[in-house]
């Protein structure tokens, strides 16, 4: 075959190419060679499924169906070792937000409100503190602060706390993973399968324990209740 | 093989390699497309009645019709259609459907030929009368909301998620009926409202 004739052959293949590749990005929509890849790209990845995030505030499509489903549970399953009254253990965690968040930090200067959670990604958990994310009003109101606690490791934290709220949560969330459960110990509510007690735990500025819920597991803590003993200790 | 047949075959090979990557990707998202999985309404049901405590609010008892101050049933509810949200007060999916479900009271009450016949109403799924009104003040819900904390209304009607949307047909002298059921948030108000309004029969009507 000529030098000649062979250029004509690749000049044919390469226009036939071409042809193909415009037939198919006019004639399939949603092609990714298409003008539409980009929007259908976008529309596949809004599609409901699990675990996608929708790209508007960032929180999965379907948050609830990440959620574990732990049954019904014993409702408590720890021996408390702390008193109303008495000077509350320090806490001195590592924060979801990067650094440490320390129980020192407050004092003399806000009350707050130790929220220990059983652990990230099950019931009621998940939807404790999106709620306590819409009181910050009420927090402020009586001069008080958050810290919420599970004995997950930071990672599982940092996944399961941008799910609750396209916001960012207002209070710290800290991980009492390393030593296992430390702080959960010394408060007593370290549960034998090493998870934590869904507890509420309400310290004053000068460090003294004011207020104690060591709550059902299966069931989230009315918010009136805290709020009212904020209302009293802030008096 | 000659050379000329080998050629239009490698051709064919290559234009039919561009053509599947070319190819369409999975089937794309409904408009709306960031509810979760809501399965059809399917057939309208038979609605169970139940009963709420009158709203305090003098405005509220008047959206909905009620004269009394006591307890009411769903059927007193002085409308054609009845739409029902079930909400927790602390599901942040509820938190994020809020302005939407405004955006839809807001339609309601903007058109003549419907603010007479169709209601909203927010049941709070395990949520006590104060949080339920923690979620009214934060994300200003101009209708009525109710509290479910004993799980009783959750039961009654089958609530598994929140949000959930419920149509009924609210029939004075008779039973109610769901004519709609849709698990999960929208984000597209107008869209919403035009299904209920076609769902209910109100269209029809209005022709």
């Amino acid at each position: 075959m000529s030098r000649q004739k062979r250029l004509r052959r690749v000049l044919v293949y390469f226009v036939g190419i071409a042809i193909v590749m415009i037939t198919t990005a006019v004639t399939v929509p949603g092609s990714l060679m298409s003008g539409e890849a980009g929007a259908s790209a976008e529309r596949v990845a809004a599609q409901p499924m699990e675990g996608v995030l929708n790209p508007k505030n960032g929180q999965a499509v379907d948050f609830k169906k990440n959620i574990f489903p732990v049954g019904n549970l014993k409702p408590t399953d720890s021996i408390l070792r702390v008193r109303i009254g008495e000077k509350a253990p320090n806490v001195s965690l590592p924060a979801v937000g990067g650094g440490r968040v320390s129980l020192s930090q407050y004092l003399g200067k806000k009350h707050v409100v130790l929220s220990f959670v059983p652990a990230a990604w099950t019931p009621v958990c998940s939807d404790q503190w999106p709620g306590y994310q819409i009181a910050k009003d009420l927090f402020d109101k009586n001069n008080a602060s958050l810290i919420g606690i599970t004995v997950d490791n930071i990672p599982t934290l940092y996944s399961w706390t941008r799910q609750m709220s396209s916001e960012k949560l207002w209070f710290p969330v800290v991980s009492d993973f390393y030593p296992h459960g430390a702080v959960a110990s010394a408060y007593g509510v370290l549960r034998s399968d090493g998870t934590a007690e869904r507890a509420l735990f309400v310290i004053d500025k000068k460090g003294r324990i004011r207020y104690i819920d060591v709550h059902n597991i299966n069931e989230r803590p009315p918010l009136e209740d805290l709020i009212h003993a904020l209302e009293k200790v802030n008096k | 093989m000659r050379k000329g047949n080998k050629g239009t075959i490698l051709w064919l090979a290559g234009a039919l390699l561009i053509f599947i990557c070319g190819g369409p990707l999975p089937k794309s998202a409904p408009p709306d497309s960031f509810a979760y999985p809501s399965e059809p309404s399917g057939p309208p049901e038979r609605f169970p009645a139940f009963t709420l405590p009158a709203p305090k609010s003098d405005a509220e008892r008047a959206y909905l019709g009620l004269s009394g101050t006591g307890a009411f049933a769903t059927g007193q509810i002085k409308a054609q259609v009845l739409i029902i949200e079930a909400f927790g007060a602390f599901c942040p999916h509820c938190h994020h459907a809020a302005p939407y479900v405004n955006e839809v009271y807001g339609a309601i009450e903007a058109r003549p030929d419907l603010k007479d016949h169709v209601k909203i109403i927010g049941v709070g799924m395990r949520s006590t009368p104060f949080e339920v009104n923690l979620f009214k003040e934060k994300f200003h819900v101009p209708f009525p909301l109710f509290a479910d904390n004993d799980m009783t209304i959750e039961k009654l009607l089958s609530i598994d998620t929140t949000p959930t949307f419920i149509g009924v047909k609210v029939n004075k002298d008779g039973p109610q009926e769901r004519f709609y059921f849709r698990r999960g948030s929208f984000e597209n108000a107008s869209q919403f409202l035009s299904e209920i309004i076609r769902l209910s029969g109100l269209a029809q009507e209005a022709k």
